[in-house]
């Protein structure tokens, strides 16, 4: 996953949030996506190799790995960010549509389209470099993307929290699927390091939400006091 | 890895409005943390578990033996030190930032009201804000509530470097023994295991701990270097005071006779207070002898960085 590109499209966007828009980018890279990639990963490496189940059967120790973990953290963890980082694009979708329009209707009052003269070219720069205020249609869009990243986060971890049983990692669960001939007793690899980092990531989520619900109050104060 | 660059491109912004000490906490924690961390420590960490055996046949015995020798393994938690020591420095970065925002809007507005008439312009500028921060080169200088800010950053920073580096000494100690005796169930017995390369992991843990330990040290130094000069500023401030009152007394008031003096002395007033020269070289009329030659320092009050 290419983390780098996906932070250079929200920053672009980001242009036209509040500060505490800004404040969440941040968050959402350094302590999400960069312990994501720098520490969790090696964290989860050895996940299914190191799954050893006290069995000579063979196959039990994958159906039992399949049973207990269908999707890993790490999976659900990505598809989290990359969900959570869309609606911002959104913003950035109305934002080039409002630029677009706007260049439209200077080439229409100018008169004939194809003649662009200097002074039209420079109003054109400035319209694309203005930072947009945030009202009317424009504040509708960014309070829809607040509500859908907000609804995004929620549902990822409640989808974490119904997996996986909480956000512990139990060192032993006992399985008996086929093949494996009796109750099986099977050992999961650093079981407290992953309840850490578990632990870490939804505290960074739940950051994440509280800054978004304050930039929700803020942005609704903002247009009551209008 | 491009995740560290966008952590060096943040904490860069904050080098140009840190101390010269700070830049060097910066330097020592990019080269002698990050780098090392990167492309050492994971090396040497890499087989950690795999190479971690233990002697006995029993499934799952490793595994659980591993995870009590190793609750969280030492490169995850440099990760986390990393990350800890650089959120104050980046909490700190959002304050500069919303500073240079505030002043810019001050800057701006001041520009627009230039067009009033002068007299107009001298009494109703005491009613709007003036740039406090901003130097007359254009750089933010670092006082007053930006001072303080700066200097909860760094106590932020020795508290979190020394709780680090006691939680590693309660985690692991600073050495790794080749032996670790585990007898957690389903190990049946008192099993003797083996971590994989103790001497190398060693070596590097030792060296992390005194770059931890000069890092602190360097916070430390910045900290008192800031206080030293704070105190000589207030000294000579001090001393300023008794030497140059801002006010001519009650009495001598009578020797402004002309109007151009009373706004002389508004201006007067106004410099002192402020600290910094403007040019207004249009306003008439001669200073009287009551009125006071204030010499306006641009280090009086705040901390040149």
């Amino acid at each position: 996953m290419s983390w780098v590109a996906l932070y250079s499209q929200l920053v672009g966007a980001n242009r036209h949030a509040t500060s505490l828009g800004k404040v969440w980018l941040s968050v959402l890279f350094i302590f999400r996506v960069m312990v994501l990639v720098v520490a969790a990963e090696s964290v989860w490496g050895d996940e299914q190799s190191d799954f050893t189940c006290n069995t000579l059967q063979p196959g039990c120790e994958n159906v039992c790995y399949d049973q207990f973990f269908p999707v890993s953290h790490i999976r659900l963890w990505s598809l989290q960010l990359v969900f959570v980082s869309t609606p911002t694009l959104l913003v950035s979708m109305y934002v080039a549509y409002r630029n677009h329009y706007n260049k439209r209707r200077l080439l229409q009052g100018s008169g004939r389209a194809s003649i662009i003269n200097k002074e039209q070219e420079e109003e054109l720069e400035k319209l694309k470099k203005r930072r947009l205020p945030i009202a009317g249609a424009l504040w509708w869009t960014y309070l829809c993307s607040l509500v859908f990243k907000m609804l995004f986060e929620s549902v990822f971890m409640y989808a974490l929290y119904v997996v996986y049983d909480g956000f512990q990692m139990p060192r032993l669960v006992q399985c008996d699927q086929w093949p494996c001939p009796n109750l099986v007793d099977c050992f999961i690899s650093r079981p407290t390091e992953k309840t850490i980092f578990t632990v870490f990531m939804a505290t960074a989520s739940s950051i994440c939400m509280v800054l978004n619900l304050a930039e929700l109050a803020y942005l609704i104060a903002k247009a009551l006091n209008r | 890895m491009g995740e560290w660059d966008l952590l060096g491109r943040l904490l860069e912004k904050v080098q140009s409005h840190s101390t010269v000490i700070g830049k060097v906490w910066l330097t020592v924690l990019f080269v002698f943390r990050i780098m090392v961390l990167r492309t050492a420590a994971e090396k040497v960490w890499g087989d950690e578990q795999s190479d971690f055996i233990c002697n006995t046949q029993q499934p799952g015995c490793e595994n659980v033996c591993y995870d009590l020798a190793f609750p969280i393994s030492h490169v995850r938690f440099w990760v986390l030190q990393v990350i800890a020591l650089a959120t104050p420095k980046l909490l700190y970065l959002g304050h500069v930032l919303h500073v240079i925002h505030v002043e810019k809007k001050i800057k701006e507005r001041m520009q627009n009201h230039a067009e009033l008439d002068n007299k107009a312009y001298i009494f109703l500028r005491r009613t709007f804000k003036v740039p406090k921060y901003t130097k007359s080169s254009g750089k933010i200088s670092i006082r007053g509530r930006l001072l303080r800010s700066y200097v909860l950053h760094l106590i932020a920073k020795i508290v979190l470097e020394v709780l680090f580096i006691v939680g590693q000494y309660f985690l692991y100690g600073f050495t790794l023994e080749t032996l670790y005796v585990c007898s957690r169930f389903p190990c049946p017995h008192k099993v003797d295991c083996f971590l994989s390369r103790p001497t190398e992991k060693s070596i590097i843990i030792w060296f992390m701990l005194v770059a931890a330990i000069i890092s602190l040290a360097l916070s430390i130094a910045e900290l008192l270097y800031l206080f030293v000069k704070a105190v000589k500023e207030c000294a000579a401030r001090r001393q300023d005071y008794t030497v140059t009152p801002v006010t001519p007394p009650r009495s001598e008031k009578k020797a402004f006779r002309k109007q151009g003096e009373v706004i002389q002395n508004y201006i007067n007033l106004d410099l002192e207070l402020q600290g910094r020269k403007l040019g207004m070289n249009g306003i008439a009329g001669g200073v009287g002898d009551g009125a006071v030659d204030v010499t306006t320092e641009n280090s009086i009050g705040e901390i040149q960085i």
